[in-house]
């Protein structure tokens, strides 16, 4: 076989070619100087390889431990086409089909120098972390700015890029479905909910525009007052409610959202006490007790107790103080001590002694906060019967009707004379005699019989009256007017009311009733049982207190109290000025 | 790799300690008083509505861990900045670690306990994971520059990795003249030698070089060499040597004990490729401690920037959300 040789080498910068031919049935590869083609690198053999004949081609075999890559790939053995790439240490024979005489041209060249090889394979190597990462900067944009994307700038925008329409009236309002799918996988403004909502606002959460109305804007009152549209204001009078305390009140203050269902109502009463501990310093002309407190500084209690006035029959409420005994009774028109019914010995009633106890007469009502109101039939029926006539026991007059009593003896009487039988002592005989069947009275007969049921109604409507019907619990009058002898004098049932502040006897069932009502020793209806605040203080104390129950301002009172105006009615523009002589 | 060198009197870590120390732990005590500051704010504070980052304690806690955030992250800036007046470098970092600890109070104490699947614990939770691999790099330089020197044992990478090729080129030449088998594994051995490579190969190591190869080497070298080595490793002097090189050293205890060649150039042989395999290892051990040293500020970093969004989103969605 001929071969062409040619060698490549680089002078002063230019590709130099060197050529030799050589016919020989072997081509030797090798770093030995004896080698036909003398590759001059240390990690080649000195007898490397071998290219023989093989048929009509040539065949690149290596020695024994030694290996080259052919067109890229580790080889022992190839066959040798034209064009194939063989690499052996730092050289590069490449394959060519030869052209004449020549069977075969095998171009050689030195890839890289001794020396450009060394630092190249420096250079390739990985010691650095720089060389494998990518720069910290870089890394720190890939992250910065997804983060600041996914988080803030989509959800803002998806938010923002269009005015939401408005929010439907209370009744149509639908809150938004949660996404599902791939679409709950978009970052929306809901990334940015800082607490569980409230259980009551829990299923439009959501839907974060129905409250937040503008960017940087805090939530208005009206976005509250919206569904909340029968809420109270706090002040009765609109002149206060136009001062800035009131007007420019933020339903937030007192109500936080997105705090779980802890703080919906806020129970601080330092809210309360800013104003309220010195009213007057604020509000000169407020007739309002101040209350920093309620262990010690908080006002007594001033119910509000009844007055009869027996002129025009109708009662006043005026407030009462403990502080000022005198006035602390309150008119019932009843005659009632509590302490005979209360007798733990019991009392006397038509079918023997009872013993009765609070819960005989006084019921819980369905709110727990008070009492359904006494009722006659109910209470006091049993024992207090209202029959009018000892020989006839189960007849007897109506309650609460003086008119329908008074003609339901004359009646009673006016029937009994007329039908005669009547053992009476001192009636006349044409009362006392029994009439025979089909007898009829004479006229004088029945003047005489009637004159007697008048006689005797008038001295038993007396007797109920004053004495042992009406009279033993009611205050009656005599009147003067024949028709309507006497008259009752109205009741008042509820005995006295504390108007600012709700006391729920449910809250305190575990209570004994005697342990704060001294109705054992109450001998007079009038007695105003309410229990004074010490009485309160023996368990409640301050917010923070540990050896008391920690009671805020709105255990017992209400913020929304108004009698007649709504929250937002003062940020209307009509409406009473502010008050002039309010301080600034 | 060498045990003798890690006996050796080494550089004590108080060079490399004395950013914590640093004027008299200063910031540690700063650091610490305001922490205790803030915790017993905490305690003595009780917001009706519970602890949470929306009270005035909360929007203070808030802002002080902001701006700490926005200063802590100017320690990239100071460090650059070589004319700058604004205290020492080494100052910086030691408040830059105490400062940054300090944080896990203040912010935790910011929450108020409350977290959810929000951009707000998203901030907290990037924070701690800064905080995390600060904590890791201030160990690592506490530590590791001393184990650094220790390894370099008064030389360089460079000489080393000159010495490296030195050798090769020695040991081919040795080789050579030896034989053509050694040789060829001379020539083989060289290419198995791992320096450096990927994320990986530099954090723990390059990989050993792969059984296939190895059991070309093995057939190739047959059954009687790698009984002859088996007799010669069990002499205490090639006890130390690793599996990197143990083809190439059975081989070659192989024609020792044969004879067939020049005893003193086959021993002097076998010392030029213990040697490489020591600086090898030196190389590599060294190319470890530096990619352990300093891939923390790989997250450390960027984590800090994504943290930087991340509070910017929380800052924002809360006063856009007023």
């Amino acid at each position: 076989m001929r071969f062409l040789i040619r060698t490549w080498t680089r002078q002063s910068g230019e590709n130099v070619s060197q050529d030799r031919t050589l016919e020989s049935q072997r081509l030797r590869i090798g770093r030995g100087t004896d080698q036909d083609i003398e590759l001059p690198d240390l990690r080649i053999a000195l007898a490397h390889a071998e290219l023989v004949r093989s048929g009509k081609n040539a065949m690149l075999v290596t020695r024994p431990g030694a290996s080259m890559l052919v067109n890229g790939a580790v080889t022992r053995e190839h066959k040798l086409r034209g064009g194939d790439v063989v690499l052996i240490g730092r050289y590069q024979l490449t394959i060519l089909p030869g052209t004449g005489d020549i069977d075969l041209q095998i171009d050689v060249e030195e890839k890289v120098s001794a020396r450009d090889e060394k630092s190249q394979r420096q250079t390739r190597l990985g010691m650095t972390l720089g060389e494998v990462l990518w720069t910290r900067r870089r890394v720190a944009w890939l992250l910065f700015v997804p983060v600041l994307l996914l988080s803030f700038a989509l959800p803002a925008w998806l938010r923002f890029h269009h005015t939401p329409p408005p929010v439907p009236a209370q009744a149509d309002y639908q809150p938004p479905r949660p996404p599902t799918g791939l679409a709950a996988a978009i970052p929306t403004d809901h990334l940015w909910v800082p607490g569980q909502s409230s259980s009551a606002h829990a299923y439009f959460q959501n839907d974060c525009a129905k409250c937040h109305k503008a960017a940087f804007e805090r939530v208005p009152n009206e976005a509250c007052l919206s569904c909340h549209k029968d809420t109270k204001a706090h002040a009765s009078d609109a002149r206060w409610l136009r001062l800035d305390d009131f007007a420019k009140a933020r339903c937030e203050d007192c109500h936080h959202e997105h705090k779980g269902d802890l703080a919906l109502v806020m129970r601080d009463s330092a809210q309360c006490t800013a104003c309220h501990a010195q009213p007057q310093q604020r509000f000169p002309d407020l007739r309002l007790q101040a209350a920093a407190d309620f262990s010690q500084h908080h006002p007594v209690f001033t119910p509000k107790v009844a007055r009869y006035d027996s002129v025009t029959r109708t009662f006043a409420w005026i407030e009462a103080s403990p502080e000022q005994a005198m006035t602390l009774h309150s008119d019932t028109n009843l005659k009632y001590p509590h302490d005979k019914h209360l007798d733990p010995k019991g009392i006397k009633s038509p079918t023997g002694k009872q013993v009765l106890g609070c819960p005989s007469c006084h019921e819980p009502d369905s709110s727990g906060v008070s009492f359904k109101p006494i009722d006659m039939q109910k209470h006091c029926a049993e024992c207090h019967r209202l029959d009018f006539d000892p020989d006839d026991p189960d007849r007897s007059v109506p309650h609460g009707q003086p008119a329908q009593v008074v003609g339901v003896i004359r009646d009673y009487y006016a029937r009994a004379a007329l039908a005669g039988g009547v053992k009476k002592p001192g009636a006349p005989p044409i009362v006392q005699l029994r009439r025979k069947p089909g007898e009829q009275l004479t006229p004088p007969q029945a003047r005489a019989a009637l004159e007697w049921a008048d006689q005797q109604s008038a001295i038993v409507i007396d007797e109920v009256f004053d004495k042992r019907v009406c009279g033993y619990c009611h205050s009656v009058t005599r009147t003067g007017d024949p028709a309507l002898p006497w008259s009752v004098a109205p009741v008042m049932l509820a005995q006295h009311r504390l108007d600012h502040a709700s006391f729920s006897h449910q809250a305190h069932r575990t209570e004994k009733c005697e342990s704060c009502h001294a109705a054992r020793k109450s001998t007079l209806s009038t007695d105003v049982l309410l229990p004074e605040i010490t009485r309160c203080r023996d368990c409640h104390g301050d917010p923070g207190t540990v050896s008391r129950i920690p009671s805020t301002c709105i255990e017992c009172h209400g913020y929304h109290i108004s009698k007649d105006h709504l929250m937002g009615m003062a940020s209307k523009p009509a409406g009473p000025p502010a008050l002039a002589e309010h301080p600034p | 790799m060498s045990t003798a060198a890690e006996t050796r009197t080494v550089p004590t870590a108080a060079i490399h300690e004395g950013f914590l120390a640093h004027a008299r732990f200063r910031y540690f005590k700063l650091a610490s008083l305001l922490c205790v500051l803030a915790v017993a704010v905490y305690w003595w504070d009780d917001p009706a509505d519970g602890p949470n980052g929306g009270t005035w304690l909360g929007y203070t806690l808030g802002t002080v861990g902001a701006l700490l955030i926005v200063w802590l992250t100017l320690l990239g800036w100071r460090k650059r900045d070589y004319s700058s007046r604004l205290g020492t470098v080494r100052g910086w970092l030691s408040a830059h670690v105490y400062l940054g600890l300090s944080l896990i109070t203040i912010a935790t104490l910011h929450t108020g306990f409350h977290f959810g699947w929000n951009v707000h614990t998203l901030s907290y939770v990037l924070m701690l994971l800064v905080i995390a691999s600060g904590v890791y790099g201030t160990i690592v330089y506490a530590r590791y520059p001393t184990l650094i020197t220790v390894n370099r044992d008064q030389s360089t990478r460079e000489a080393w990795l000159a010495e490296l090729d030195e050798l090769n080129e020695q040991s081919l030449k040795l080789a050579d003249a030896l034989d053509t088998q050694v040789h060829q594994i001379i020539v083989q051995s060289i290419d198995r030698i791992r320096i450096g490579g990927g994320l990986r190969a530099q954090l723990f190591g390059p990989r050993e070089p792969l059984r296939k190869a190895f059991a070309q080497v093995e057939k190739e070298l047959g059954m009687t060499t790698r009984f002859m080595a088996t007799k010669l490793r069990a002499q205490p002097s090639m006890r130390s040597l690793g599996p990197d090189e143990s083809s190439t050293v059975s081989f070659m205890a192989g024609q020792l004990v044969g004879g067939s060649h020049d005893n003193e150039s086959a021993q002097k042989l076998l010392d030029l490729v213990a040697r490489r395999r020591d600086i090898a290892g030196r190389i590599n051990r060294d190319i470890r401690l530096h990619a352990q040293m300093q891939v923390w500020l790989y997250i450390h970093v960027p984590l800090t920037f994504a943290l930087l969004a991340a509070l910017l989103a929380h800052i924002l969605s809360v006063f856009i959300y007023w």
